[in-house]
């Protein structure tokens, strides 16, 4: 094997062992279930006293608010501004349904995570959720029609009640796994 | 008179060649044709409409589930620039390749908006970069060359994208595998596969802009 090639397989395998190295230490460091069913959502945290796993059938069902086709309102980090139509089910419904709560609102915080381990900029004050039942949802269609390649979950905040200087798309977040309240 | 069996492998040589890449089109060394100018902007129109319409990334997201790994596909953004290149081997050309794609991606409404023009550029420039540190280091025609070159235009756009989109909040190893990713991509599709399209394209007897070295 002439020399330059032998080097060229050294660097294929070290760049390799790099890559499967970082991608166990992200599964690992982040808690990634890669099993997951992706048409649930998990909400757990120590913020409640138990934790459950909810499928997109128990999610669409009446025992929690749906709220059909509203419109949210968007801001993205060029602070363009746009409007989509999201049918979902509110996360407070949820909460208040399921019991879940432990603790005092107010100094509680949530956080969404996506599958691909992408989460929410910040841990926002859990009070949001619960003084806007319907601006915080968790959206299962978009315009009508189910999420797809994005989905099919996905965490919906419409702008008007972000703190000041958070982008509500930052907090729309695809393939929705994970809600965790602390 | 008769040849000597140096002469015969040299002129066996020469045939294969002569069949491997046919010499047409305008042979201009340096200044820019016009068939220079329209593979750009032809590959460069087709390139945008590509990357803006294709969801190459759905390839991906099945099998790879971290935000970032969508960058092993990221290549097809660059491909084109190379494939101009080695049909005409002019730098100049990979910079008109890359503004044509930018300013279609932007008329197609790209979510960067005229910061995608910039991208393009900045791809363009790194490619053109990497291909002349692997001129100088006599890779310049290489499979090794095209790829590291490949590579080195391909990387630069993906901690700029993510920079600019303010992802700090994500761990640091999506970030390092979203980078080593990119610049996997560029070797594989960028360089690599370019590099096999543009030696197709020519043994086609698609015109070539160069002159052939013998």
């Amino acid at each position: 094997m002439k020399t330059r090639n032998f080097y060229i397989l050294i660097s294929s395998i070290i760049v390799g062992m790099v890559i499967f190295w970082l991608f166990l230490y992200a599964i690992v460091e982040l808690d990634a279930d890669l099993f997951q069913d992706p048409n649930s959502v998990t909400i757990r945290g120590s913020g409640l006293n138990r934790e459950i796993t909810l499928t997109i059938t128990q999610l669409k069902s009446d025992k929690y608010d749906q709220v059909i086709d509203k419109t949210y309102h968007f801001m993205d980090f060029f602070e363009t501004e746009y409007d989509i139509i999201y049918s979902g089910v509110s996360l407070w419904s949820i909460l208040e349904e399921e019991n879940l709560i432990y603790g005092e609102i107010s100094i509680l915080k949530f956080e969404f995570w996506g599958r691909d381990l992408y989460h929410s900029p910040k841990a926002l004050n859990l009070s949001i959720v619960k003084d806007h039942p319907e601006l915080v949802i968790i959206a299962y269609e978009e315009n009508g029609a189910p999420l797809f390649g994005d989905g099919p979950l996905r965490s919906v905040l419409d702008q008007s009640i972000l703190p000041d200087g958070e982008y509500g798309s930052q907090y729309s977040v695809q393939m929705l796994s994970e809600i965790i309240i602390k | 008179m008769k040849m000597n069996d140096k002469e015969i492998a040299e002129q066996k040589e020469n045939k294969e060649y002569q069949q491997k890449f046919k010499e047409t089109g305008f042979i201009e060394k340096k200044k820019i044709t016009n068939l220079d100018l329209i593979y750009s902007f032809i590959i460069g129109v087709l390139g945008g409409i590509i990357s803006s319409l294709i969801p190459f990334s759905l390839l991906i997201k099945v099998w790879f589930p971290f935000t970032g790994g969508t960058q092993l596909v990221s290549g097809h953004h660059v491909i084109w620039a190379s494939i101009v290149y080695g049909l005409t081997k002019k730098k100049q050309n990979v910079f008109f390749t890359m503004i044509s794609k930018g300013l279609l991606e932007f008329l197609l409404g790209d979510q960067l908006g005229l910061l995608i023009i910039f991208v393009n550029f900045m791809e363009a420039f790194f490619l053109v970069i990497g291909f002349l540190i692997m001129e100088k280091v006599g890779e310049g025609e290489t499979k090794l060359g095209w790829g590291i070159a490949g590579g080195f235009g391909n990387i630069f756009q993906a901690p700029f994208i993510w920079i600019i989109k303010q992802r700090w909040f994500l761990h640091w190893s999506l970030w390092a595998l979203a980078f080593i990713f990119a610049f996997l991509s560029g070797i594989f599709i960028v360089g690599l596969l370019g590099r096999t399209i543009k030696n197709e394209l020519i043994k086609a007897g698609v015109p070539i802009t160069f002159q052939i070295e013998v």
